[in-house]
């Protein structure tokens, strides 16, 4: 069931048309994986999609256009996580994570039970629970990344959409994260995730979206990403395989 | 801890604030015990010498040192919230020298003495202007260095027109107001400078006050922020409304003075878990009690001459702020 769509989104930065016309929907129950070379506009049109960059075209939430909507409804429904793990102070990460409650509260007021039980869930599921009272910024990159991946969670948005949550992780934690989303997904909600990993986006993402200078060039199940797509798009070709009845691929060399 | 230590914090910052005010008012050539103070201070008191120096010398001035240092202090908060820098302060960002520039050029051109509220009008509204000028030339997202030699160039345009406006000044007697600006002062003032700077620097203070909730969510970015709801491009010009006057206002009676804005967020904000929102009030209170401090400190001082207040809380701050610098290149290396 459709819960987030983009029509005919067009984005225009400096003069630059970045996205031509796209048309991508998020459906709950479903964790949809937004691939592309870079500089293919991954991050614009998830940036279009959570309601922070005018675009031309559509977004609508459940038929209804998010720009019409006030930014903290459009926040408790949409949660955005950021490529990057910038932190400015030394803010423990209890405290960071709580930030995601922000939307829900009135002004001036203090976390209320639900705010909490929320932050523990989030934190206990990214794994982040063991770090409480750290600084941020004594934190390592990897755990950085997890930390403002629980932030997005305590949201409790029904869309996540997340810019390359796993990049600066390691493979443990990268498939702990994924996991998490797939999880997440499959409970109801709407997960858009940006990757660069072809492997693990094919292992994880019940949907692929492949984004190429600007235009929606693939939509549909893991297997669109054959070699004919990897060649146009990445110009590389992939080892695939079948292990436990599952097709993996790996890209393996550059075809020009 | 959490909110009920950013409490207890300001509840104890109100406290010394409210004694060393008191202090304060004790402080000056006359000498008078601290119960002559009291009941001068009630009103009551059978000399009338007595109410007059308390009630209409030591009383304006030691409000007038917690009313700017209050405004100093939360717009340092502020600013170094909205441009996520520890070294953001309306003195190094512009704000207070552009404020200054104002002040003098309603005294040049003699606005002030054709209308009272020229000059604050157009501290004010220097002030606007120079944070504006900061935040379009530095960028949303500035680097500390960028921020810092920003807003250097932007003091030193402002202090260069104001020399120049002193330069060409009429007569020593406009020339010496001038230079009041420069240095920062509490000298000889009178209640009408309080009723004169007050509801300014309290309309700035509310504004600022509500800016405690977007300052947190910034702290994550500006994309992250709007994420969360946040209208930013509205925050950022409620923050620079907010100091413009509360600054604007200070400068207005008290001249520039530098570098509280800087050294009491940065004390203050340990003791709130790094917290914009909660450093705000603190942040208030202790540059209310800096400033009082400070004021104290050049009364007590001997010198052949008063010295001017701005010039100690550079003296002092400077090093602090060189200081912090060092300490941020330790952290990014």
């Amino acid at each position: 069931m459709t819960i987030l769509a983009g029509e005919n989104i067009g984005v225009s930065l400096k003069g630059r048309q970045v996205l031509h016309s796209v048309t991508v929907a998020a459906a709950r129950g479903q964790m949809l994986g937004l691939l592309g070379p870079n500089g293919a506009g991954k991050t614009t049109l998830l940036k279009a999609l959570a309601g922070l960059l005018p675009c031309s075209g559509q977004v609508a939430f459940e038929d209804r256009s998010i720009a019409a909507l006030p930014p903290s409804e459009r926040a408790r429904r949409i949660a955005y996580l950021p490529q990057g793990t910038q932190a400015h102070w030394a803010m423990p990460v209890e405290e960071v994570v709580a930030l995601g409650r922000l939307p829900h509260r009135e002004r001036f007021a203090p976390l209320d039970d639900a705010d909490r039980a929320a932050i523990d869930q989030a934190m206990t599921e990214a794994d982040v629970a063991n770090l409480t009272g750290r600084p941020l910024n004594a934190l390592s990159g990897g755990e950085r990344a997890r930390v403002l991946l629980a932030r997005a969670l305590a949201v409790e948005a029904p869309v996540l959409l997340a810019d390359e949550p796993i990049a600066h992780l390691d493979p443990g934690h990268q498939l702990a994260v994924l996991d998490l989303l797939r999880r997440r997904a499959e409970q109801g909600d709407a997960v858009i995730v940006v990757l660069h990993d072809l492997a693990l986006a094919a292992r994880s993402c019940h949907r692929i979206c492949v984004l190429d200078q600007g235009h929606l060039v693939a939509d549909g199940p893991p297997t669109i990403l054959d070699d004919g797509l990897l060649d146009r798009v990445y110009g590389v070709r992939a080892l695939r395989g079948v292990a436990r009845d599952l097709p993996y691929l790996l890209p393996w060399e550059r075809t020009r | 801890m959490g909110v009920g230590g950013a409490r207890s914090l300001s509840l104890f910052l109100l406290v010394l604030l409210a004694a060393t005010l008191f202090i304060s008012v004790c402080i000056g050539p006359a000498s008078l015990t601290a119960q002559q103070i009291a009941q001068a201070l009630a009103g009551g008191g059978d000399d009338a010498r007595l109410v007059l120096i308390v009630q209409d010398i030591r009383l304006p001035r030691a409000l007038l040192g917690a009313i700017v240092g209050a405004s100093l202090g939360l717009s340092g908060a502020v600013l170094q919230g909205l441009l996520r820098n520890p070294l953001a302060e309306p003195g190094l960002t512009g704000t207070s020298a552009s404020a200054g520039l104002g002040a003098v050029v309603a005294l040049y051109f003699g606005w002030s003495a054709v209308f009272p509220l020229a000059l604050p009008l157009t501290a004010m509204g220097a002030a606007a202007i120079g944070t504006l000028l900061l935040l379009l030339i530095a960028g949303r997202n500035a680097g500390t260095l960028t921020l810092i030699l920003t807003g250097v160039a932007l003091s030193s345009l402002a202090v260069a027109l104001t020399s120049l406006a002193m330069n060409l000044s009429p007569n020593p007697y406009a020339l010496s107001e001038m230079v009041m600006w420069l240095l920062g002062s509490l000298h000889d003032r009178s209640f009408d400078d309080v009723t004169l700077a007050l509801p300014f620097a309290a309309a700035g203070w509310l504004i600022m006050a509500g800016t405690g909730r977007g300052l947190d969510a910034l702290s994550l970015g500006e994309e992250a922020a709007a994420s969360l709801g946040i209208r930013v491009g509205r925050l950022r010009l409620w923050a620079v409304l907010g100091t413009a006057l509360a600054v604007g206002a200070s400068v207005a009676v008290a001249g520039s003075v530098g570098f509280v804005g800087l050294v009491v967020p940065h004390l203050l904000r340990p003791l709130v878990r790094h917290q914009p929102s909660r450093l705000l009030l603190p942040s208030a209170l202790g540059g209310a009690l800096l400033v009082t401090l400070a004021d104290m400190a050049v009364r007590l001082i001997p010198a052949s001459s008063e010295l001017m207040l701005g010039v100690l809380t550079s003296l002092v701050g400077i090093p602090f702020f060189l200081g912090l610098i060092l300490k941020m290149q330790g952290a990014e290396q």
